[in-house]
């Protein structure tokens, strides 16, 4: 079972208290946390460490985080920090399906 | 910048040499116990720190030779070598010739071919070691440094890891984000820069979604990167965060070492940052292992990295957070590990002379409103003055505890002169050390070693027996050479003693009359007698050794003690040893004195030499030189005819016992004036002669008063007086001195 998320445009330290609240509030148990990305238009370093943070959290709570449909800014800035591999990401389509 | 490199060296220079010394008498405790691992393994931290500091200075000539020294110690803890007193030996040459090259760094000066070739001797014989030693892996890499023989230095540095890249570790403020930045855009410019083959984002402190405040930074990168570019560029891109955060800059082939001190000064655990070290591909996993290898002998090396760090950022070496993030984090290595751990400050001397001298004013000053507050009886006033004064008081004696260092340092260094010169001789002698802890002024413990040398040597030589005499006599066979320390009546007492043959009396009467230096038939006391060897020109030394033995010497010794007003005795017995007993003045700024008044003039005598003060009558006083004070001879010394005062002395006369140099004399003064806090003004030039003042002071009305010089006045008077009682004695015969007046009034015990 999982849940989902859709981030806005930007990912940004102005976005970020809300982000963190509302993922929060997402985050309940060990179910997966989708996080829907295609939105994403702008990424910073304190978006990236938001992401970072809200895995820790489901990893804590025995659940997981997955990046879903992440738009070329965020992979341009997961890559640039080498963090691509520390997310697990997911096509857009098949988990729109599912959901 | 040139003036806070010059105090970074300076500080590297002090350091070595306090290195230099730990490791020698480190060195000369495993000659005792061979083998002793905690032993081994200082000598081995003060060679690796020493080269360590070394290389920042690119000092390589000490870099080099300290490298292959460091190897052979690193063989001993592994095992590999024993590490026995033939070895130490070798270290302790070792060791002199790192002070060697140290002290070229002083100069400024290049290493001359004698030096070269001693140094080039000492290598050889090190790295025969090495090489009976037996390395199991000779295989480069795995080595704790690549071997400066195989590599000849010319590619790669001595030293240097293999990776061609920068390596860069950033661990940004917390407030980075808040102030503005975005950590990815540094790495983005790091970019434009040149290649980052390898980047590691160090996500270690970010926490928990919960606990996470969107806009604090935790983030750290560790980045591996290629470029062409020098290390300002790189550092240009950190300029605006680098007060909050921690930013390390590691150019290509850096050495092992300095990946080391990275690792200690980043927060992650050491595994973990060697992990990723490894993974972006700065560090080969040997290189590591050497790294971490390493880190486990620095962790107790907080104290010299402090100073060495803090002057590194003035000169812009080390970036500030840099050291800060270093210090905090020694401090948590040191606060973890070794909680007794003191923390130590260096100062400059000047700094704190500034301060006492500062400090001395301001004690005048207070006099001078509290006399002020008095004349015009203002009681709340007079009563505020009393609590500064008590204050300063404390701040005057704290600092002047801050010159104060203990004595031992001086007394270990004999360790090695000990052992050196009984080699020399051929004579089994060990030092005995008591009274380490013994604090005096740090002027005056340097201007110590000089004497203290030639003192130890001269009993060294001169005082203890050859071993068949010594059997003869029935004594152990092996000789004492004792430096005792201790306080006495605000004095220093040093003692350099000896269990040897005693001074003949005779023979250095015969010498003196010989020389010219006494008349024939003068008859001198025992005190007398052994206090000739102070004359210049005397010596008697049958045969004149390499040591000593040249007739200069003792009167230099006298001379330099003197001159830090201090006096010199010794004492003798035939047979069972000699005593040179040396006292010294606490310090030499700022004393707790006693007032006294003789007419118009005023007299102060350091308060800790006055023993009690009697009143007496005129009467009482004139007549004679000396008091019956309860049952003894006190000699008198009338201030009044001694500075040739003008003027009647007052009905009643008071006497001030005072002792210096272990013996008692009443001053004769007018009045006493009580306690006062003095500061020490030393004498011009023109008066610097005058007998029995040892300086002078400035009191609250602003009149000056003379210091008598306590010591220098008793041994006068006693002299006198020894030479005319014997003779009164020998002529007269009276019986004892019995008290023909009444009894004095005792008026203030102190």
């Amino acid at each position: 079972m999982s849940i989902t998320l859709t981030l806005d445009g930007e990912l940004t330290v102005f976005t970020a208290e809300a982000l963190k609240q509302r993922l929060l509030s997402a985050l309940s148990g060990d179910a997966e946390l989708l996080v829907d990305a295609s939105a994403v238009a702008e990424v910073d370093g304190a978006g990236v460490q938001l992401l970072l943070a809200a895995q820790k959290a489901a990893a804590e709570l025995g659940g997981g985080l997955t990046l879903q449909s992440a738009t070329p800014p965020l992979i341009e800035a997961l890559t640039l920090t080498d963090l691509l591999g520390e997310f697990r990401l997911t096509a857009p389509t098949h988990t729109q399906e599912h959901a | 910048m040139s003036h806070s490199m010059d105090e970074a060296l300076q500080a590297f220079i002090t350091e070595s040499l306090d290195l230099l010394e730990k490791m020698e008498a480190a060195l000369l405790e495993i000659e005792q116990r061979p083998d002793d691992a905690e032993t081994l393994n200082a000598v081995f931290r003060a060679a690796h720190t020493i080269k360590g500091s070394a290389g920042i200075f690119g000092l390589n000539d000490i870099v080099a030779f300290t490298h292959v020294a460091e190897n052979v110690l690193d063989e001993a803890r592994k095992g590999h070598v024993r590490f026995d007193a033939q070895l130490s030996s070798l270290f302790l040459a070792v060791g002199d010739h790192i002070r060697e090259l140290v002290h070229l760094v002083v100069h400024g000066r290049a290493q001359d071919a004698d030096g070269q070739a001693r140094g080039d001797a000492l290598v050889q014989r090190m790295q025969a070691i090495l090489g009976r030693g037996g390395k199991p892996e000779p295989s480069a890499e795995a080595v704790s440094e690549p071997a400066t023989a195989s590599s000849d230095g010319a590619a790669v540095p001595a030293g240097g890891v293999h990776s061609d890249n920068w390596h860069l570790s950033l661990r940004f403020g917390i407030d980075t984000i808040r102030d503005g930045f975005d950590p990815l855009s540094f790495v983005r410019y790091l970019c434009t820069l040149g290649q980052i083959d390898q980047i590691i984002t160090v996500t270690d402190s970010v926490p928990a979604l919960s606990d996470l405040e969107p806009d604090a930074c935790h983030l750290g990168f560790e980045i591996n990167l290629r470029t062409d570019v020098d290390k300002a560029t790189i550092e240009g891109a950190f300029d605006f965060i680098r007060n909050d955060s921690l930013v390390r800059i590691l150019p290509p082939h850096s050495k092992v070492s300095e990946y080391t001190a990275l690792i200690a000064a980043l927060p992650e655990p050491d595994l973990r940052l060697g992990e990723m070290l490894v993974r972006c591909g700065t560090l080969t996993q040997a290189e590591l292992d050497a790294a971490l290898d390493a880190q486990t002998v620095s962790a107790c090396e907080g104290k010299p990295m402090v100073a060495l760090g803090q002057l590194l950022v003035d000169n812009q070496q080390v970036r500030p957070e840099v050291v800060d993030a270093a210090l905090a984090r020694q401090t948590q290595l040191r606060e973890g590990r070794s909680q007794g751990e003191t923390h130590m400050l260096r100062v400059d001397a000047a700094k704190l002379d500034h301060l006492i001298d500062l400090v001395g004013e301001l004690i005048i000053a207070g006099a001078g409103a509290n006399l002020i507050a008095r004349k015009h009886k203002i009681k709340d006033l007079i009563q505020s003055t009393y609590e500064v004064a008590r204050l300063m008081e404390e701040v005057r004696d704290s600092a002047l505890n801050l010159r104060m260092v203990q004595i031992g340092g001086t007394f270990n260094r004999f360790q090695r002169v000990v052992r050196d010169v009984s080699q020399e001789l051929g004579k089994d002698i060990a030092l005995q050390i008591t009274g380490a802890e013994t604090e005096l002024d740090k002027t005056v413990v340097e201007q110590l070693t000089d004497p203290l040398t030639h003192l130890v040597r001269n009993a060294m030589d001169h005082g203890i027996e050859s071993a068949e005499r010594r059997a003869t006599a029935n004594k152990p066979a092996q000789g004492t050479v004792g430096l005792h320390a201790r306080h006495e009546a605000g004095q220093v007492v040093i003692e350099v003693a000896d269990d040897g043959g005693g001074l003949g009396k005779a023979r250095i009467l015969s010498k003196a009359i010989e020389r010219g230096l006494v008349a024939p038939d003068a008859s001198l006391s025992d005190k007398d007698i052994f206090n000739l060897v102070f004359q210049p020109g005397f010596s008697t030394a049958e045969q004149i050794s390499k040591l000593s033995g040249r007739g200069v010497g003792m009167d230099v010794v006298k001379r330099s003690i003197t001159a830090l007003r201090g006096s010199i005795d010794l004492s003798s017995t035939e047979g069972v040893g000699t005593t040179v007993c040396i006292r010294l003045p606490l310090t030499l700024a700022i004393i707790d004195g006693f007032l006294m008044g003789v007419g118009k003039s005023a007299y102060v005598v350091p308060l800790s030499m006055v023993v009690e003060c009697i009143e007496m009558s005129r009467q009482q006083a004139s007549g004679k030189d000396w008091l019956d004070l309860r049952g003894e001879v006190l000699p008198l010394v009338r201030l009044r005819e001694l500075y040739e005062i003008d003027g009647e002395p007052g009905r009643r006369q008071n006497v001030v016992v005072v002792q210096g140099g272990g013996k008692r004399v009443g001053l004769v003064v007018d009045q006493l004036m009580g306690e006062l806090q003095t500061v020490i003004k030393p004498l011009g030039k023109v008066f610097q002669n005058v007998r029995g003042v040892g300086g002078f002071t400035i009191l609250g009305t602003g009149a000056v008063a003379l210091l008598l010089d306590v010591p220098n006045l008793v041994a006068q008077v006693t002299d006198d007086c020894e030479a005319g009682f014997q003779h009164k004695r020998l002529s007269t015969l009276p019986g004892p001195p019995s008290l023909t007046s009444p009894r004095p009034a005792l008026l203030d015990a102190l």
